[in-house]
């Protein structure tokens, strides 16, 4: 008896993935500090891949995984890089410019 | 020859920006090449949805379950056609704006400006879901970055605000985008819209897609990033932002409600982004009358317009409950019009911002005093923008407002017939408020001319102008367009 006959997989792997995007949406949404949004952010991702590489598993034939997820996840890391290496150089600028690198909630007309 | 055209659409505007980034002395000059060449494209493009009908293309012959397919219905074609006369004009005017500075402020817009481009078009054409995915977050990045041009702490803090609200969105959606694909198996729209799925994945994945694209699209009450985003935003880029980028939330989610899930869309839900989208006309409406700073205003006056847009889901379930197709053809028509006007005028308007805030020196509206002698042609645009913002006639607003007035009463939907009436009135008030103060001649405080007045290059006012005009051309000759939006178009008869 195999662990996929036990626990099925995709369903172990779907279910850390969405509890990662929890974790992450909390932490995206509560926490000012810039830094801990960029990485409840990764968090997210990464939850949000986990459960697209669950539904690789989930699709397997023959014991080859389906390709098609992969290619999603692999597009996604590339694209969630180039997004945080954005928002990393945005707080790192903000950082020189006012010392702190904190988003206050309500304020959204851009006065500070 | 329509495929050539295609290619010139999708390629010309990431090759110039790329370009333009490697060559920025020569930037000038590829801006004006990519203008031409995908203002020519688009017509070309247009022309064949026109005369032949749906166009489909998949990507290096790769057909759609592993490649992905491009589609070109009316819709996509009116959409890249926008894009590219919008662009072209805002082009020509940051050409001439950008001369008085900052100084490095030209350099980084060219660029991002074409790449946000090129990705707008990317996701008017492009079938695939999950690259849809990858156009929207390429557009969001570049738009990002033309925020953050400014670079002072304001600037920075208002895209930091958009990145983050705009990266949550993009991965609910992209978390939606695995649930169709794990419940259906395909990625292509029109093969998931052929395979009818039913069941709680499709739902919530519709449901996580929407919420995501709402952010995007700023729909009141996830709307909280753009005031502060397109307000401090260089104006080039505000009018960019505001005109095309929101549209391209909105375009999807278009689509996905009315062509890929409509057996999941329950009327409650169409009410609920219908109540939204009322919330958002109404509470944006009322924050553009009281603004102080004309930007500001004009940001909040982009929140009441998305709000339109959202007004056609509840209408479209209406239909579908109470029946009439001609009633639905003048939705579908409404919609694609609304975006079209909205997106003419708007740009319009936030270039003209940019002028007065030159020429008096000042953002604040009630500064404004005497800016109709300094900048004649600037208060004409806005007087004619504004005409078809508020939706008087002859304009692309006043049809597209009387489209979704009309099916409106034809639906018995009073409720909505309210709002876009009321948030025509407040519309009025703001647009005129505005012209108000440009046309008293007493100052009411004294300042000192500003400096850039002289400088400011003759052709800037009249790029703004050549979008007012078009908005008005729209309202007299909208038979065409709706010829071109019926190719393809989810009830007009003809399949795709």
């Amino acid at each position: 008896m195999t662990l996929e006959a036990d626990v099925p997989v995709h369903l172990f792997y779907g279910l850390v993935g969405a509890t990662l995007v929890a974790m992450g949406f909390v932490a995206l949404v509560t926490k000012q500090h810039v830094f801990r949004k960029i990485l409840a952010w990764n968090a997210m991702g990464s939850g949000v891949f986990v459960i697209v590489g669950s539904f690789a598993i989930r699709n397997a034939d023959h014991g080859a995984a389906d390709a098609l997820p992969q290619a999603i996840v692999i597009t996604g890391i590339v694209v969630s890089v180039s997004a945080t290496a954005l928002a990393l150089a945005i707080a790192r600028r903000l950082h020189r410019l006012t010392g702190d690198v904190l988003l206050e909630a309500g304020d959204d007309k851009g006065t500070a | 020859m329509t495929s050539e055209a295609l290619v010139i659409v999708l390629l010309a505007p990431l090759l110039g920006g790329v370009l333009a980034f490697v060559l920025p002395s020569r930037a000038g000059a590829l801006v004006a090449a990519t203008s031409v060449a995908s203002v020519g494209a688009a017509i070309l493009l247009a022309f064949g949805v026109y005369t032949a009908g749906v166009q489909r293309h998949a990507l290096s012959g790769w057909p759609a379950p592993l490649g992905i397919g491009l589609y070109v219905d009316g819709v996509a074609a009116t959409m890249v056609l926008l894009a590219a006369s919008v662009c072209a004009g805002i082009g020509a005017y940051a050409g001439g704006y950008f001369r008085l500075g900052p100084a490095n402020g030209a350099r980084g817009f060219w660029p991002l400006f074409l790449l946000t481009w090129g990705a707008l078009n990317a996701t008017f054409l492009v079938a695939d879901l999950f690259t849809l995915y990858v156009c929207l977050e390429l557009g969001m990045i570049t738009a990002v970055a033309s925020v953050a041009l400014q670079s002072d702490a304001r600037a920075l803090k208002a895209s930091m605000r958009y990145l983050m609200a705009a990266l949550m969105g993009s991965l609910a959606y992209l978390l939606g985008v695995a649930l169709v694909y794990g419940s259906t198996g395909a990625l292509d729209w029109l093969l998931v819209a052929a395979r009818p799925a039913g069941g709680s994945a499709v739902t919530v994945a519709l449901s996580l897609m929407t919420v995501g694209l709402l952010v995007k699209a700023a729909l009141f009450p996830l709307h909280f990033w753009l005031p502060g985003a397109h307000s401090i935003a260089p104006p080039p880029v505000s009018a960019l932002l505001s005109a095309l980028v929101v549209k391209g939330a909105f375009y999807i989610l278009l689509r996905l409600w009315v062509q890929v899930f409509p057996e999941v869309v329950v009327p409650a839900a169409a009410h609920v982004l219908g109540a939204l989208g009322s919330g958002a006309v109404l509470w944006g409406s009322f924050q553009a009358v009281f603004q102080e700073r004309l930007k500001l205003m004009i940001a909040y006056s982009t929140i009441a317009q998305i709000g339109y847009l959202f007004l056609v889901f509840p209408l479209f379930a209406a239909v579908a409950r109470q029946g009439g197709r001609a009633v639905q053809d003048e939705v579908w028509h409404a919609a694609i019009y609304f975006v079209v006007a909205h997106a003419l005028a708007k740009a319009a308007l936030f270039l003209v911002a940019g002028i007065y805030q030159k020429v008096i020196g000042s953002d604040e509206i009630q500064e404004l005093v005497g800016a109709a002698a300094k900048a004649p042609i600037a208060t004409l645009t806005w007087g004619l923008a504004g005409a078809s913002l508020i939706g008087l006639p002859p304009s692309g607003g006043f049809l597209a407002k009387w489209l979704l007035l009309t099916s409106s009463i034809a639906l018995a939907q009073w409720f909505y017939v309210f709002v876009i009436l009321v948030g025509g009135l407040l519309a009025s008030i703001y647009v005129f408020r505005v012209l108000w103060f440009a046309f008293s001649t007493e100052p009411l405080t004294a300042h000192p001319p500003a400096p850039d007045a002289a400088r400011l290059p003759r052709a800037v006012p009249f790029a703004g102008l050549a979008l007012a005009i078009a908005v008005v051309i729209l309202g007299l000759r909208a038979t065409e367009l709706f010829t071109l939006m019926d190719r393809g178009a989810p009830f007009a008869g003809e399949t795709p």
